[in-house]
């Protein structure tokens, strides 16, 4: 995406290391015999070497080849060597009358005009390097030397100080806003939530990612990886809440900070987003932070006292209460119905204040399989050394167990009906050794939803006064998207005494619950309580204190860097504003807090530190925050954080700890979420609609709206976390040897890929996958199949709804696999089409050819065409064929000068010169990491990083570390 | 050059005339100019569009029969050329170049001549006292945001500054006719302007212009609340109801936009508007309800050969061009139309061989004359948009690559 630099030492490299240092030092030496020794002698050499010697030879190249980059040390002469090639080769169409291509090289008469332009010179590094210039059609070509002659050169004038800054440039700082996404993930971060701000269409419709522990260092086998219908709702803290997302850079990512503008509609459309998140009620429900941030101190947190825990026994049915409600639940749904007063938020927070004080607790049933008879009462500890209980009868036999399906949602264990079908349960309630007339007061239970299961819960609080009350919600199907909390308050003086629980209207053969929350009162305890700290009195000087103190805390953390005095001064004016318009201590600090949201401290990620002189070293709040945006797509964690304030970011070990830490943790998903997904543009392919008539087998289900879009994104979304989860290297993304199927993709690929079918090899593994949730990972025993490039997504992503487009797969590998997007046409029309020609049946095939015969498109179309020849043998949604309509498909074509036949093949040619890719790959992740497009002056830093990687058997971590300690990721020039 | 931070924030100091008040006194004083764009992509079929008769009697092509009735207010202006920039995309460049002020040679954006675009320079000229100085929508509503902020923008402030369009209706609604809660949102905005100025004092001069879009955007947002709180004085109830959001039916969608703006023009709430039909290339299907009933890939049609693809284009024209007319005639209800101008155009011709020359543009009331105008040989757009923006008062004497105006079609 990046039209980043043209590579690094691809061309240098492949004629094998040896050759290149030779080529380096004899020119240096002896610029005219060495030519000739450069080409005649050290090839038999390489092949000569053992692996290991070549290796090392390889990282001896490297360090000269940057010993070299740093300094003009080869020799190559401006006048001497370079000006008689551009005279021979380049200005016949390239001066000031011809300007082919908009490309005038005639002015570059010193290196002093090409230092002060240098930027020019790495397109003509990507054209020679490509053989693209001089035209291949042309009779006089310069010879290997020479074209190698050229691009050390440029290389050099690459790694050149820029004069005006008397250092290498690291590039001009980048002010950028979040993107919608990131936006997203710090709102989330910053508040401890556990689901997503809002809804938004690059976030990709999985149900559950549960399956991604990159901590884990493997992925397994077979994964589940459930996946939603795109478009359906999910839970979110603000299903209507919108943002406008990026359009995506040229040839780029969202995240670059040039492409992206504010304009007075978006800043309100912020602002608006801001108080909205602020005012929903779910949010101090679902966040601690903003509960903490807001709840007026006249009436403070209790803090938690520390349980000594301990394992319930199997046998008896006793347990100890647990402390927290449904801490592991995500609860998008309160049943609502009926006239009792509901417990909302507070809920959770009251139950830690009760747990303090031993008035409350939580039955979190956990077994491995028990069943508790009809009659027998259950007993839950709670209160001063657990000296009273809550005791549970209930009425018909309860399964108390672990459920596979709600296992991601509810933790390991649930309570549910024994017998099949009957899914009334009726619990008798008591409170056992409390305090005198002690009874249950509030109480509250969830009730699960399941895969392919849903319908009415229904639930009935009986009192101690003869009253009742009910609730109802239609719980939603799908593995604890439906996830419903149901609450009730006894009256006053009253307490609950049975609870009905009937589950008979859902579907399926059981009603699945957990975490039954209760609260307790009694006369005594209401006398002997100390009076509330509420009903103290609070000065508004006390309040506004506390506020300040609070903002203080709370705007460092949004703002990823310390807020000085009058920052936190200019907001504590916010809560005084909103104070002084009546608003209460809450509603004003959430005026502050939506105005903290609406910051450019928080909106733009800002590179401001101080530093000497033209370039700099970034501080440790700025590596911090590139650091987590990178590889997060999120907002530094407090541990981050605390790193940058030690200090050991900027020190090679600590970078590199804190590195491999944001690896291990599952926000690194957004890597292949974001950074993959738009690198392959395969955020596109939820809108590729293949024909229905024509591709049947792409859609299933009634009406068929079952589709493959969803499938063929987890299987490229797997093929990266596998590589990023098991640091593999990134040549899986070409050729792994495997790849992860379910069966409904199974069957697309059934006709080159028969494991499925039954009847090969693989076979036993692959009856593994039942349903279309499961993955499994699929040996390939040819090469047809595998990476990117022939794989469902990108292969469909590329093609018309009707049919195939040679031309869109040949762009997209360019771009994609290679960095080296092809140029757009410099004219605006294409060619009508022979007169005389017009009337003749031709082939797709033969009317390329014509087209690529022009001479205004060979230069190009000899790059463009041959990949997408390769592919033909996929159809518009990446299956196999042999045919295309009536005529067999001719897969035929050349590339590097070697001719092949159909795409594995293809790939083998790739294959045996995997630098090209690494180098587009490298360029591409260094691209997003940076947030910007790259520059000529980073072609030294990608061809180091490519080096590094090469050592370490190009593993993704490997190049993630060299990444993160370039030159232009930690540097910064201080002006622009 | 106006410059792209002098361009919004001349426009929020100056606080104009009182508005309304042509609409509130009794004896109707001479109505404002205002200024509507509609952009349609991917050009035109040419065939069935471009009519052989020049004149007032022009030849009814049959993209142009929804303009029958309406011939006397419309001039149907064909021939005009721009140039093609190699090196950038042929698509991105049609939109995003449409209305630029920079001739093809002045790439000040990275290869693109985007700058300060026609709309904008009336919206400088004429918007200041108005609750908005200028409107940019669309009814682009992919979800995908597949092509660059080229293919979807055809508003921009400056160079490499695009206007964001706005593609929700409701979203829409709330900025012009929403009561914002003006103490609370000032004092958020006080508190974010001032840690913008104190960001500014740290950033490096590029970084400066692009927090410049911040600060400019705060300073707008707060005009338009002042601006608001005197208008909810006086129009005490919305002329129509909060639209829960985007149309299912692209039908009502545009319509939906295009009232919109039009009733933002009748409360003069802004007096510039443009409307981004569909953002060019975007190559994902989508539905044109009641045209077809599978939907349609609008780009892709262009370039399938034969007559069947050929004559799918043509109906979507149409149907833009149906769209067109029932805007020309709610403005003409409304009592708009002499004093607005309603320009609708794509930028190429022919999408197949994305031909730069021989536009197609459509212009409707602002005291404009009617009758089909065609200009043979090499006559550059921008000599359209010089007109308009004269007609608006904008003090220019070129724009972009213009010769001169068209005097033919100005009264």
């Amino acid at each position: 995406m990046s039209r980043g630099t043209p590579h690094s030492c691809r061309e240098v490299i492949k004629r094998g290391p040896i050759i290149a240092v030779r080529q380096v030092s004899s020119i240096a030496h002896a610029p005219k015999s060495g030519t000739n020794a450069a080409r005649s002698r050290p090839a038999p050499m390489h092949h000569f070497m053992k692996p290991e010697i070549r290796r090392n030879a390889g990282k001896v190249f490297c360090m000269l080849l940057l010993a070299t980059l740093t300094a003009v040390a080869s020799g190559i002469g401006f006048d001497r060597d370079i000006r008689p090639l551009l005279d021979e080769h380049c200005l016949g169409c390239h001066d000031s009358d011809s300007k082919k291509g908009d490309l005038d090289l005639s002015h570059f008469t010193s290196m002093d005009a090409v230092m002060k332009d240098r930027s020019v010179w790495r397109s003509v590094y990507e054209k020679v390097e490509s053989h693209q210039m001089p035209p291949p059609k042309r009779k006089s070509q310069p010879t290997t030397d020479e074209r190698q002659k050229m691009m050390s050169w440029i290389m050099e004038v690459a790694a050149q100080p820029e004069p005006a800054l008397g250092a290498r440039d690291p590039g001009k700082p980048v002010l950028r806003r979040l993107t919608r996404l990131e936006y997203n993930n710090t709102v989330r971060d910053l508040f401890g939530l556990e689901m997503d701000v809002f809804m938004f269409p690059d976030r990709l419709p999985l149900a559950s990612t549960a399956y991604f522990q990159p901590a884990k260092g493997a992925l397994g086998g077979l994964v589940e990886v459930p996946v939603r219908e795109y478009g359906l709702k999910y839970p979110v803290l603000l299903p209507e809440l919108g943002l406008p997302g990026e359009n995506r850079a040229e040839h780029g990512f969202r995240n670059r900070g040039e492409a992206m503008n504010l304009s007075p509609m978006l800043l309100e459309q912020f602002l608006a987003a801001a108080r909205d998140i602020v005012n929903s009620p779910k949010l101090p429900q679902l966040s601690n932070v903003f509960r903490a941030l807001v709840t007026d101190p006249a009436q403070p947190l209790k803090v938690l006292a520390v349980d000594a825990g301990g394992e319930p026994t199997e046998e008896a049915p006793v347990w100890r209460a647990a402390k927290e409600f449904a801490p592991n639940l995500n609860l998008p749904f309160q049943a609502k119905q009926g006239d009792v007063v509901t417990l909302d938020y507070q809920l959770r927070f009251a139950m830690q204040t009760a747990v303090a004080e031993g008035t409350g607790g939580v039955w979190d049933a956990k077994a491995r399989s028990l069943v508790v008879k009809a009659g027998t009462p259950i007993r839950v500890k709670f209160g001063p050394g657990n000296s009273k209980a809550l005791v549970i009868t209930p009425g018909e036999p309860l399964w108390i167990a672990g459920f596979s399906t709600a296992g991601e949602t509810s933790g390991e264990s649930l309570f549910t009906n024994h017998e099949k079908l009957q899914k009334v349960l009726t619990l008798a309630l008591a409170i056992e050794g409390g305090a005198a007339g002690e009874g249950i007061s509030e109480l509250a239970v969830c009730a699960l939803s399941r895969e392919k299961e849903k319908g009415v819960v229904e639930m009935t609080a009986m009192f101690s006064g003869g009253g009742s009350a009910r609730l109802a919600h239609d719980l939603i199907e799908g593995g604890g998207r439906g996830n419903t909390f149901f609450a009730f308050r006894a009256p006053k003086g009253e307490h609950i005494i049975r609870l009905r629980m009937d589950g008979s209207k859902f579907s399926g053969n059981y009603a699945l619950f957990d975490d039954l929350a209760f609260l307790t009162d009694s006369a005594a305890a209401m006398a002997s309580a100390p009076a509330p700290v509420a009903a103290r009195k609070m000065s508004d000087g006390d309040r506004r204190t506390v506020a300040r103190d609070r903002l203080a805390g709370f705007l460092p953390r949004a703002f990823r860097r310390p807020a000085d005095m009058g920052t936190v001064a200019r907001y504590v004016g916010v809560f005084d504003d909103a104070r002084k318009r009546g608003a209460a201590f809450e509603g004003a600090m959430k005026e502050a807090i939506a105005a903290a949201l609406t910051s450019p401290d928080f909106l733009y990620i800002a590179e401001t530190g101080a530093g000497r002189g033209e370039v700099r070293p970034l501080d440790d709040y700025e590596l911090a925050t590139r650091l987590s945006y990178f590889l997060w797509a999120a907002p530094p964690d407090d541990e981050l954080l605390a790193a940058a304030a030690r200090g050991v970011l900027r020190e090679e070990a600590g970078m590199e700890a804190q590195t491999l830490r944001l690896l291990r943790d599952p926000r690194s998903r957004e890597l292949g979420e974001s950074f993959a997904m738009q690198w392959l543009r395969l955020d596109q392919l939820m809108t590729a609609k293949p024909d229905p008539l024509l591709y049947k087998g792409f859609y299933s289900g009634p009406q068929g709206k079952v589709t493959l879009h969803g499938s063929m994104l987890v299987e490229a979304l797997l093929l990266f976390e596998t590589v990023l989860v098991e640091n593999r290297s990134v040549l899986d993304f070409l050729d792994p040897g495997y790849t992860w199927l379910n069966p409904r993709l199974a069957k697309l690929y059934a006709a080159d890929v028969p494991a499925f079918a039954g009847k090969s090899a693989n076979s036993d593994v692959l009856t593994d996958a039942k349903n279309n949730t499961q993955w499994l990972r699929v040996p390939l025993h040819d090469k047809r199949r595998g990476g990117y490039i022939t794989m469902g997504g990108p292969l469909t992503v590329t093609s018309l709804p009707t049919r195939t487009s040679p031309v869109k797969r040949g762009a997209w590998l360019l771009e994609t696999i290679f960095n080296r997007p092809p140029q757009e046409p410099m004219i605006a029309f294409v060619l009508k089409e022979d007169a005389r020609a017009k009337n003749e049946p031709r082939s797709v095939r033969a009317r390329f050819e014509q087209h690529r015969n022009e001479p205004a498109c060979y230069s190009c179309h000899i790059r463009l065409d041959p990949p997408g020849f390769a592919l033909e043998r996929f159809d518009a949604i990446g299956a196999w064929r042999e045919r295309d309509g009536g005529q067999a498909v001719d897969a035929r074509a050349e590339w590097d000068g070697k001719a092949f036949d159909g795409p594995a093949e293809y790939k083998a040619i790739l294959a045996a010169n995997p630098r090209e890719f690494t180098r587009g790959f490298i360029e591409h992740l260094l691209s997003y990491a940076l947030s910007r497009k790259l520059e000529i002056f980073d072609m030294p830093s990608v061809a180091a990083i490519q080096s590094a990687a090469a050592t370490d058997g190009n593993r993704l971590h490997r190049i993630l570390l060299e990444i993160v300690r370039s030159y232009p990721f930690t540097h910064i020039r201080t002006r622009p | 050059m106006i410059t792209r931070r002098h361009f919004l924030r001349a426009a929020g100091i100056t606080l104009g005339l009182p508005f309304l008040e042509s609409i509130a006194k009794a004896v109707p004083a001479p109505q404002p100019a205002r200024f509507a764009f509609i952009y349609t992509p991917n050009g035109y079929n040419q065939a069935a569009f471009n009519p052989k008769t020049t004149g007032a009697d022009w030849e009814l092509t049959p993209t142009l029969e929804p303009l029958a009735k309406l011939r006397e207010h419309i001039a149907i202006v064909t021939g005009l050329d721009r140039q093609f920039v190699g090196g950038t995309g042929v698509h991105a460049q049609c939109g995003s170049c449409w209305l630029t002020s920079s001739a093809p040679q002045e790439t000040l954006d990275g290869g693109f001549p985007t700058n300060t675009t026609l709309d904008q320079m009336i919206a400088h000229e004429i918007g200041a006292g108005t609750l908005l100085p200028s409107l940019e929508l669309s009814c682009n509503d992919f979800t995908d945001n597949k092509e660059t902020r080229y293919y979807e923008c055809v508003s921009w402030y400056g160079p490499g500054y695009a206007a964001n369009v706005e593609r929700n209706p409701r979203t829409v609604f709330q900025r012009l006719f929403g009561k914002p809660d003006a103490a609370g949102t000032r004092s958020i905005l006080d508190v974010v302007l001032a840690d913008a100025k104190a960001l500014n004092s740290r950033l490096g001069r590029a970084d400066q212009d692009k927090l410049g879009e911040y600060l400019d955007s705060v300073r707008a947002t707060e005009r338009r609340i002042q601006m608001a709180e005197k208008i909810a004085g006086r129009m005490k109830k919305p002329p129509l109801a909060e639209p829960a959001g985007i149309p299912e039916s692209r039908h009502e969608y545009l319509r939906l936009q295009a009232e919109l703006f039009v009733l933002a023009f009748q409360n003069d709430l802004t007096r510039v508007a443009s409307l981004v039909v569909d953002p060019e290339r975007w190559d994902s299907p989508r539905m044109f309800h009641g045209l077809f009933d599978r939907p349609q890939n609008h780009h892709v049609l262009t370039h399938t050969k034969g007559e069947e693809a050929a004559a799918s284009v043509a109906r979507i024209d149409r149907y833009h061009v149906e769209f067109y007319a029932h805007v020309v005639a709610r403005l003409k209800a409304t009592g708009l139309l002499e004093s607005t101008t309603l320009i609708m155009g794509s930028g190429i011709s022919d999408g197949d061989r994305h031909d730069y020359a021989d536009l197609q543009v459509l212009v409707a009331g602002g005291g404009m004359k009617s009758g089909h105008f065609h200009y043979e040989g090499k006559r550059p757009l921008a000599d359209l948009w010089l007109t308009l923006a004269q007609r608006a008062g904008v003090k220019q004497q070129r724009f972009a690559d213009s010769t001169g105006t068209l005097r033919e079609l100005a009264n």
